[in-house]
């Protein structure tokens, strides 16, 4: 398969960080003794490539939302590279580059589904607005165009068309994540960040959401990137993953074989007290 | 036809002028003096000093005389006449430590070293209006009665220790000093986040009103201060200045008011301790120079959440010279923007009728 | 006056003020912050334009000041008699003799030229501020060129109202870079600063910054294509005065609220009158 990105010891430390930081970390906990800070991602490193769905598997407060912060390119790490595989960018470090440049490259390669609709989605502005954002920053200025664009989303997300006009905040939890899936394909960017997406939905909606996304990734060919705690989520939607447990990357491989024989300790305990 | 042209001529302008200053000549007083105006409006006097950013009584005086007791205008005209000023040099940095204190207290505690100096302060008054004062020789008399009986004057020593030095030696305090630095905001524009000079300059020059405002909303409920006045002061500082040949030069004193304020403890930094909020102005001005202190500590230990803790919410709107401007900008001629309004209001309406 | 400076401000304040234009004209549409001085003129009346000519203005210089397009507007006549009074220089109405004109408001109706500096008067500086309340956020919003907000607005507007319902101070882009305000002219000007021979020099007193659209930059108002940037429309109504149906006009309501149409720039309007346009009856 065609190598997309290539990241390479993504590191992020809150706070005042020491020389000891990393070495001191990451057995019994990630708060440095030394000088108090918190190392939430640690020499993380890994590959995507082209259609592929990764998944990143770990508890709450294990690191992989800030990992997904990083490589949405919101949170500045303190080291690693971010290397594209894309024309015109191919091998460019993505963290190098001024937040200007950083702006225009995010809303062309990644878009984002985040947990928690506030995050995704513009609350004081229409739906359909919402989903138009991206095209017009991309350049689009025929009104007539975005509205067909979004409206072919909606119909394709299977949101009501007659509320294109609407908030947001009006929608339903399961409307807000479908919506929030709209405006991160719009422009058909090659990939795709999901951060514990289905967590606040009920579960017959959830399956529903996960069903229908699947479908749509697979029709347009585009690469993932998949952060959940849910060995389901994980299981159904990706093809690779990396477990993370206080900050590191525990354990990776093809998500068949990790779910079917864990073989890090902490991986175990996740997989057995779900299973 | 009835088109009336817009014009405003020179003579208008003059004439408008020439009316405002005419209503004071309608009764039989005489003009009170400079000295006048400053020794019996002294607070107001400080105000406008304050407020202006301009140490100089007898132009604040002035200042007063001509905006007919407007003090938002008054700080105004030191403002403006502050720009045409050269600055020539900076004062050294004064520990407020040596300030001849003329009013000193605390609420934090019953006595502290030094003691309660009560000062000149109406405080303790009841809020009668005094009749009395109509009187020609009242003043004198208040005058007397303070002087006669007394065995034996104490004088106050020329440096009274600090209570928050006190607290401090225990370990009670956690230090706002972020930033050392020293910008000058009347030199170089804000820039945000401030660092704390512009924070306190800011505020130093803000508007009475307004930081009574915004203060009080945190004291009141929209933001956690609950203030202990650790100790206010109001004295005399001595200014130096560098001398060209070594050593240093006082080139004068100015009448300030400080006042540290002991907000709630903060564990930011390791085991909880109490915050100081910082507050010192030109004058005796009591309740600027507290709000002032209530807000430095808001906008720093604050949750950002409350307008009074928003550095920048702050900031922006505390200057009584901006605000004051912009408010009565709007009564300039908008016809031409309002123009542009009307042809799309009617645009808009012949679209779609019902908005 | 003989106790002030020339022009006013001391010496220092204008080099920096100075400083902060050239820096405006390098970067189009930039908002500069400096260090606003206080003139004596009241924060909003014109402090920021006003602060430029005094540090712009030489001994030979020629100055035109107009409110609303008009020469003879309170606004215009007081900051003409105070920099007279701190200069000396000397102030004219006529637009073609002019070598720098303070603005508040609106651009002439004739195109100007080369040698000639246009200063305008900003009360807003920000053309994010209605959709972005704080400094910090709209300043890194222009840095990143974080355009979304200011985009959707106008899109909901259409939505909305089937047209943008922005009157005057239409935000426009400037140099393909920087969204900026063109402070509160009406969209009947804004063309006017596209590709513009002369400098445009803009200044906001109280909220302390200095920008520009040097000559012959492109600004571009914020449009989609099939619901085009519209200017104000005075069609099949011409100026009472001179006839003319190619100006901005001002509407004025007389008694029994019948409207009668003039040119809002006064000396345009005196000088077709003098050269013998009159009203086709």
């Amino acid at each position: 398969m065609e190598l997309l990105l290539k990241v390479e010891s993504l590191t992020k430390v809150f706070g005042r960080g020491c020389e000891q930081c990393l070495s001191l970390t990451g057995k019994d906990g990630n708060r440095c003794p030394i000088c108090g800070s918190i190392v939430a991602c640690a020499d993380v490193s890994f590959e995507l490539h082209r259609g592929e769905w990764l998944g990143i598997l770990g508890e709450s407060g294990s690191g992989k939302s800030t990992l997904l912060r990083l490589l949405n390119l919101e949170l500045e790490p303190t080291k690693g590279r971010m290397l594209v595989n894309l024309e015109p960018y191919t091998g460019l470090d993505l963290l190098s580059i001024s937040p200007y440049s950083r702006r225009l490259i995010r809303q062309e390669l990644f878009g984002i589904v985040y947990q928690n609709p506030i995050h995704g989605l513009r609350m004081e502005v229409s739906a359909g607005g919402n989903v138009a954002e991206r095209l017009i920053l991309m350049g689009e200025r025929r009104v007539e165009k975005i509205r067909e664009r979004v409206l072919a989303l909606f119909r394709r997300l299977e949101l009501p068309e007659d509320r294109m006009d609407e908030l947001p905040s009006s929608f339903s939890g399961g409307m807000q994540q479908r919506l929030q899936i709209a405006k991160a394909i719009v422009n058909n960017p090659p990939i795709l960040l999901l951060d514990e997406f289905t967590t606040g939905l009920d579960p017959s909606v959830q399956a529903g959401v996960l069903e229908l996304l699947k479908e749509i990734m697979f029709e347009l060919g585009i690469s993932a990137i998949v952060v959940s705690h849910d060995i389901g989520v994980i299981n159904f939607m990706t093809h690779r993953v990396l477990v993370m447990n206080r900050g590191r990357v525990v354990e990776h491989g093809l998500t068949d074989q990790i779910l079917e024989d864990p073989q890090d300790p902490y991986t175990q305990t996740l997989v057995h007290s779900k299973l | 036809m009835g088109y009336v042209a817009i014009r405003v001529n020179q003579e208008a302008i003059e004439n408008a002028e020439a009316l405002f200053y005419h209503l004071r000549t309608k009764g039989n007083s005489s003009a009170p003096t400079l000295d006048q105006v400053a020794q019996y409006f002294h607070l107001l006097v400080d105000r406008i000093m304050s407020e202006g950013s301009l140490y100089a009584p007898k132009l604040a005086a002035l200042a007063l005389l001509q905006s007919a007791g407007d003090t938002l205008e008054s700080a105004f005209l030191l403002r403006a006449y502050r720009s045409t000023l050269s600055r020539l040099d900076y004062s050294l940095p004064v520990d407020t430590r040596n300030m001849q204190v003329i009013r000193r207290i605390s609420a934090a505690f019953k006595d502290l070293p030094g003691g309660q100096l009560l000062g000149p302060s109406l405080d303790y008054s009841l809020r009668l209006l005094n009749f009395e004062l109509l009187e020609e020789d009242t003043w004198r008399r208040y005058a007397r009665s303070l002087i006669e009986g007394l065995e034996r004057i104490v004088p106050i020593p020329e440096n009274l220790p600090k209570l928050i030095d006190i607290l401090r030696k225990e370990g009670l305090v956690v230090e706002n000093v972020a930033d050392r630095s020293f910008v000058d905001i009347t030199r170089e524009p804000l820039s945000l986040p401030a660092k704390r000079s512009a924070v306190l300059q800011s505020l130093s020059r803000g508007e009475t009103g307004g930081l009574l405002l915004l203060a009080y909303s945190n004291m009141r409920g929209y933001g956690d201060i609950h203030p202990t006045v650790g100790e206010l002061r109001v004295g005399y500082l001595k200014l130096e200045i560098p001398h060209p040949k070594g050593g240093t030069i006082c080139v004068g004193e100015v009448k300030v008011t400080e006042a540290e304020v002991i907000a709630r403890f903060t564990s930011e930094r390791g085991e909880p301790r109490f915050s100081i909020g910082y507050g010192l102005c030109f004058g005796h001005n009591e309740t600027k120079a507290i709000c002032m202190a209530v807000l430095d500590n808001a906008i720093h230990f604050g949750t950002g959440k409350n307008p009074s803790e928003d550095q920048e919410f702050v900031l922006m709107h505390v200057d009584g010279v901006d605000s004051m401007g912009f408010a009565n900008h709007y009564k300039l001629p908008h016809y031409v923007t309002f123009q542009s309004d009307l042809d799309r209001l009617r645009s808009m309406r012949s679209k779609d009728g019902k908005v | 006056m003989e106790r002030y400076n020339f022009g006013f401000l001391d010496e220092e304040a204008k080099r920096e003020i100075r400083r902060k234009i050239l820096k405006a004209v390098a970067i189009p549409g930039y908002q500069v912050p400096f260090a606003s001085r206080e003139v004596p003129l009241l924060k909003g009346w014109g402090t920021g334009g006003l602060q430029i000519t005094l540090s712009l203005i030489g001994k030979e210089d020629i100055l035109k000041a107009i409110d609303q397009g008009c020469d003879y507007s309170l606004n215009a006549m007081n900051i003409k008699r105070f920099v007279r009074a701190v200069t000396g220089v000397e102030t004219t109405t006529d637009t073609r003799r002019a070598t720098l004109i303070q603005t508040r408001h609106r651009i002439p109706e004739e195109e100007l030229r080369e040698d000639q500096i246009l200063i305008f008067q900003v009360p807003y500086p920000e053309p994010l501020r209605w959709v972005k309340a704080s400094e910090r956020e709209t300043r890194r919003m222009h840095a990143e060129a974080d355009y979304g907000l200011m985009w959707l607005s106008l899109y909901e507007d259409m939505v909305r109202y089937k047209e943008v319902t922005i009157g005057a101070r239409y935000p426009v882009l400037v140099n393909r870079r920087y969204i900026m305000d063109p402070s509160p002219i009406p969209r009947w000007d804004v063309p006017k600063l596209h590709m513009s021979k002369h400098l445009n020099l803009f200044g906001a007193g109280r909220e302390k910054k200095i920008y520009a659209v040097p000559p012959h930059t492109s600004v571009e108002p914020l449009e989609f294509e099939d619901y085009p940037f519209r200017v104000e429309d005075f069609s099949g109504k011409a100026c009472a005065l001179c006839g003319s149906s190619e100006s901005f006009l001002d509407e004025i309501v007389e008694d029994g609220g019948r409207r009668t149409y003039v040119c809002s720039d006064t000396d345009y309007c005196t000088r077709r009158r003098q050269s013998g346009a009159t009203v086709k009856s």
